[in-house]
């Protein structure tokens, strides 16, 4: 009999290979779905690159490093009329920071798009 | 995890598939070879060779279904069957394509081998290295896993192993078909020589 098991791969064998083969495919998708990045990854787990330009200008008090910097008016909001005043009152461009939002040509000012990191180190 | 589970099953399955693809050809060699000596039995080193051909088929088949049961990457049973049918990446998948069909081929003349011409089932063996090959371009073209977890000097390194091992195969079975083709016995083989090939690997 034992000579017949040396013949063949064993049922034994058979079994552990399989055994194996799925031991590792389901280590990799457990690792895949654990440090996958294309899916449902958290904020806190990814790193990422944001643009506060792309993120909602009302409600993100607190939201980003950003928001002491350029919501200068402290009123929660990024990029609005009052930001960007300096504390002679004027804006990088020169015009008043108080009254319309206008630069004085009818058009909205343009500002640097300030590019942060968060959510990861 | 829930949403995407089928796309790393069908990841994960590849991965493995590809895995057993490279053994079984490696276990062949050793076993067309005889490299390993009398030890394992050239019966044992067969019967494996077969079975992990086997597990190779069936992990082909975890990673095609996986494929069209993940709603992640759309792939529906056209795109998994007929190369440069899908619509991502139809290059590099049609590679897979290709060697899950040439798999078959392999496969199929395999079991119905006592009913086949030896000749007709050896060239479609042969086919084993095209698998090899095409497996692991579709592996580091599309896969997205690849280049993190197998880099690619590990696959140019098994290309090398593969090809080398290809042309040592040739070459010992070309020493007993010479003797075979003589007409005659030769002489008695010195002590170590391998003994001829059985060829039924």
């Amino acid at each position: 009999m034992a000579a017949m098991a040396r013949r063949k791969i064993s049922n034994r064998g058979r079994v552990i290979a399989a055994g194996l083969c799925l031991g590792a495919t389901g280590i990799l998708a457990g690792l895949m779905a654990a440090t996958d990045d294309t899916g449902n990854a958290s904020a806190g787990t990814s790193s990422r690159i944001t643009d506060p330009a792309s993120q909602p200008a009302s409600g993100s008090s607190g939201a980003s490093s950003y928001d002491g910097s350029f919501d200068a008016d402290g009123d929660g909001r990024v990029g609005d009329p009052g930001d960007f005043s300096g504390v002679d009152g004027r804006r990088p461009d020169g015009s008043s920071s108080s009254g319309s939002s206008s630069n004085g040509n009818g058009q909205q000012p343009t500002f640097p798009q300030p590019v942060t990191r968060s959510g990861g180190s | 995890m829930a949403s995407h589970s089928w796309w790393y099953v069908a990841r994960a399955g590849g991965l493995v598939a590809w895995g057993l693809v490279v053994a079984s050809c490696v276990w062949g060699l050793l076993h067309a070879t005889r490299a390993l000596g009398r030890r394992p039995t050239p019966a044992w080193m067969l019967s494996t060779h077969r079975y992990l051909g086997a597990l190779a088929v069936v992990f082909t088949g975890v990673h095609v279904l996986g494929l069209v049961a993940d709603s992640y990457v759309h792939f529906g049973i056209t795109e998994v069957l007929l190369p440069l049918a899908s619509s991502w990446h139809p290059v590099a998948v049609a590679w897979g394509i290709v060697a899950m069909w040439l798999l078959v081929a392999v496969e199929g003349t395999s079991l119905a081998r006592q009913h086949l011409p030896q000749h007709i089932w050896r060239g479609i063996h042969l086919l084993s290295y095209p698998i090899l090959a095409l497996t692991t371009v579709h592996m580091l073209s599309s896969g997205t896993d690849a280049r993190s977890l197998v880099p690619e000097t590990v696959a140019v390194a098994l290309g090398v192993v593969a090809v080398f091992g290809a042309a040592v195969l040739l070459v010992w079975r070309s020493a007993p078909k010479t003797r075979a083709e003589s007409g005659t016995p030769g002489p008695p083989a010195p002590p170590g020589t391998p003994a001829p090939l059985v060829t039924n690997g």
